[in-house]
């Protein structure tokens, strides 16, 4: 287990580092920066001074050990557009708004798509199972914005229920983490579904029954610990789609989150806040993957003993 | 060995399992009579597809649902029939009175699970044990399998144990509520040679202990002829013969019975080419008329293709209860030729 679990930040830390030169990368790609700082008049002689001033004219790598070694202090520069603001400031801002939605539309669709995804295939074939599909179909047919929209115009608008836009309470996470999550509850349903089909056919199952073991615990703890183990696989994922969902649906109902703050940053072409929103992203969804595969170990024995400790003690 | 055979405890009587599927209904046990006697061992042989696993879990109530579903037939069991059962009464019985082992040791261990709790499950489901001595029940039974260690091997999981340990594992599963009846599904066809003797010496020790009555289904008649009181032949989802093991053994009267006999490879028997009996068993929904082994036997006559023979006794040397189902029956002398 320790190995494993030293194993996996490792390899975490290593793709956190491929990410960093992916984002330095594209920051150069996207221009030199001084073009973009300058008025158009400057002669070359005053861009050489800003370029030498900012350090621009260093070779790449001693830039990219400049702005490591900035980022582990946790400077990822200052802002363009909210003067006095640091880039990760303006992040760390948002991100709690952004991780309370998020984290409501991941626990709501996973409380609604799994026990749908184990009972369609409990009863396939049956009414529940068509059920089960419509809701999958929907979900994954129907797109997020699109969704969003509507929901603000009939529970919003029309009925008046739930407000429009913003961050408050409750009732205002209803309708972004519907928007958010149904597309999940589709695939985490599907995936749950299929997962326990297979499960339920196993010589296990039977044993179980054979043995006298009640049918629900035949199913909710027998098949289900079993099969967890894909959609939790695909939980990392899912952290994944809800971030980088959540620049569409933040704009959608004005949520003041990290999505949002990417939209307007990139408006302002505020490269600091940009590039601190894309690596805050990053860890964040490295760090749910890596918490996903450490639960993966504990739902499932042979992954936890898989490496060198020895079977009998 | 000295084992004492006492009364009838299990009687299953005309069973029928239906199977919807696709192509329509089918009927994989069709009509399975058997008799099991307290401390006896039941074989049931035959080849695969024949029904006997099914005719195992039909006993049991537990056929794959809702493709699957017993519709006929009485399984009287000391002296109630269990078709009468509510699911509830079931599970008392599963697991507690009458328990298996499955063909697959591999599979049918519950994999996210440790061994202790998974023999501690049955325990805690079937026998008055307070909670904090499941464990050392659980240890017990494993004990009674012959686990090494089994203070240890409780809190492993079944990857980290051999095949044929996972086969004891599962035989403690079984035993560990002092069941009446213990069913074996083909429990050592898993399992290579050396392992699979041990295995079979270990259900007689327990049974001589015990009392236990085994229904033993397999296809090798080696471990018929070592394990088994009384054999069922079944062929297409029917007992085409039943009796003593000798008498199958020494005067099969099916020429079914005749035909696996010679399918087997002995030591003392030369021959260049194995046996095998031409044909293929009737799908389950396109059964001939009249005797469903006729098409594949060389004895067929006209009045086998129009009536099923039905259960006629054989008068031998071996003893009573020795029945099949063959016309040929009728003339008392007949014995199925060696081919």
């Amino acid at each position: 287990m320790q190995r494993y679990l030293v194993y996996r930040v490792v390899q975490s830390l290593v793709t956190l580092l491929a990410i960093s030169v992916i984002i330095f990368g594209l920051s150069r790609l996207s221009g030199n920066p001084v073009d973009a700082l300058l008025p158009d008049n400057a002669t070359p002689q005053e861009a050489a001074v800003v370029m030498h001033e900012w350090g621009l004219d260093r070779p790449l790598h001693v830039q990219y050990l400049a702005f490591i070694r900035n980022a582990l202090r946790g400077n990822l520069g200052d802002s363009l557009k909210w003067p006095g603001e640091t880039a990760l400031g303006m992040v760390w801002q948002r991100l709690p708004a952004t991780l309370q939605l998020g984290g409501f539309a991941i626990i709501i669709s996973t409380l609604i798509a799994i026990p749908i995804g184990v009972l369609a295939a409990v009863n396939k074939g049956r009414l529940f199972d068509s059920f089960g599909k419509m809701v999958a179909l929907l979900g994954q047919a129907v797109p997020p914005f699109w969704l969003g929209i509507v929901l603000i115009w009939t529970f919003s608008v029309h009925w008046n229920v739930f407000p429009t836009s913003g961050r408050g309470g409750f009732e205002h996470m209803v309708l972004p983490a519907i928007a958010m999550g149904w597309y999940q509850v589709a695939a985490l349903m599907r995936l749950t579904r299929s997962s326990t089909l297979e499960v339920l056919d196993n010589e296990y199952i039977k044993l179980a029954r054979l043995k006298g073991v009640p049918e629900w615990r035949v199913i909710w703890v027998h098949a289900l610990r079993n099969a967890a183990i894909a959609p939790l696989t695909y939980f990392g994922v899912i952290i994944g789609y809800i971030f980088t969902g959540s620049v569409v649906i933040e704009t959608v109902f004005a949520w003041p989150g990290t999505g949002l703050l990417a939209i307007e940053a990139i408006r302002a072409r505020d490269y600091p806040v940009v590039q601190a929103v894309v690596l805050t992203f990053a860890v964040v969804f490295i760090i749910a993957n890596l918490i996903v595969d450490i639960l993966y170990a504990f739902v499932d024995p042979r992954i936890r003993y898989n490496d060198n400790e020895q079977s009998t003690p | 060995m000295a084992k004492i055979i006492g009364e009838t405890i299990l009687q299953v009587e005309n069973l029928q399992t239906e199977l919807h599927t696709n192509i329509g209904v089918q009927r994989p046990v069709d009509g399975v009579s058997l008799s099991l006697r307290q401390g006896e061992t039941l074989g049931i042989v035959g080849e695969s597809g024949c029904g006997k696993s099914m005719t195992a879990l039909s006993i049991l109530g537990v056929v794959p649902k809702p493709a699957a579903q017993v519709v006929g037939g009485r399984v009287m069991f000391n002296g109630q029939d269990l078709r009468t059962f509510s699911e509830q009464q079931m599970r008392r019985i599963r697991g507690g009175s009458i328990s298996m082992v499955l063909q697959d040791p591999q599979t049918s261990l519950n994999p996210v699970y440790t061994i202790g709790g998974q023999v501690t499950e049955a325990i805690a489901l079937h026998r008055d044990v307070p909670r904090r001595s499941l464990m050392s029940h659980a240890i017990d039974a494993l004990r009674q399998v012959r686990v090494a260690a089994p203070e240890q091997r409780v809190k492993d999981y079944p990857h980290q144990m051999s095949g044929g340990m996972k086969q004891r594992v599962s035989g403690a599963i079984a035993i560990s509520c002092d069941p009446h009846v213990l069913i074996a599904d083909e429990p050592t066809t898993a399992l290579d040679v050396t392992i699979q003797s041990q295995y079979l010496r270990l259900l007689r020790e327990i049974q001589e202990k015990t009392g236990l009555s085994i229904i033993f289904i397999t296809h090798d008649f080696g471990i018929i002829a070592n394990m088994c009181d009384t054999v069922a032949v079944m062929y297409a989802g029917r007992v085409v013969e039943s009796g003593p093991v000798r008498a199958i053994f020494d005067e099969p009267r099916h020429p079914y019975t005749r035909a696996l006999l010679n399918s087997v490879p002995t030591m003392d028997r030369h021959v260049k080419r194995l046996y095998s009996i031409p044909g293929q068993p009737p799908a389950l929904w396109d059964r001939p008329a009249g005797c469903w082994y006729r098409n594949r036997c060389p004895f067929a006559e006209p009045r086998c293709e129009t009536q099923y023979p039905p259960a006629i006794a054989a008068k031998n040397t071996a003893g009573s209860n020795h029945v099949a189902n063959c016309w040929k029956l009728e003339d008392s002398t007949w014995i199925t030729p060696k081919s």
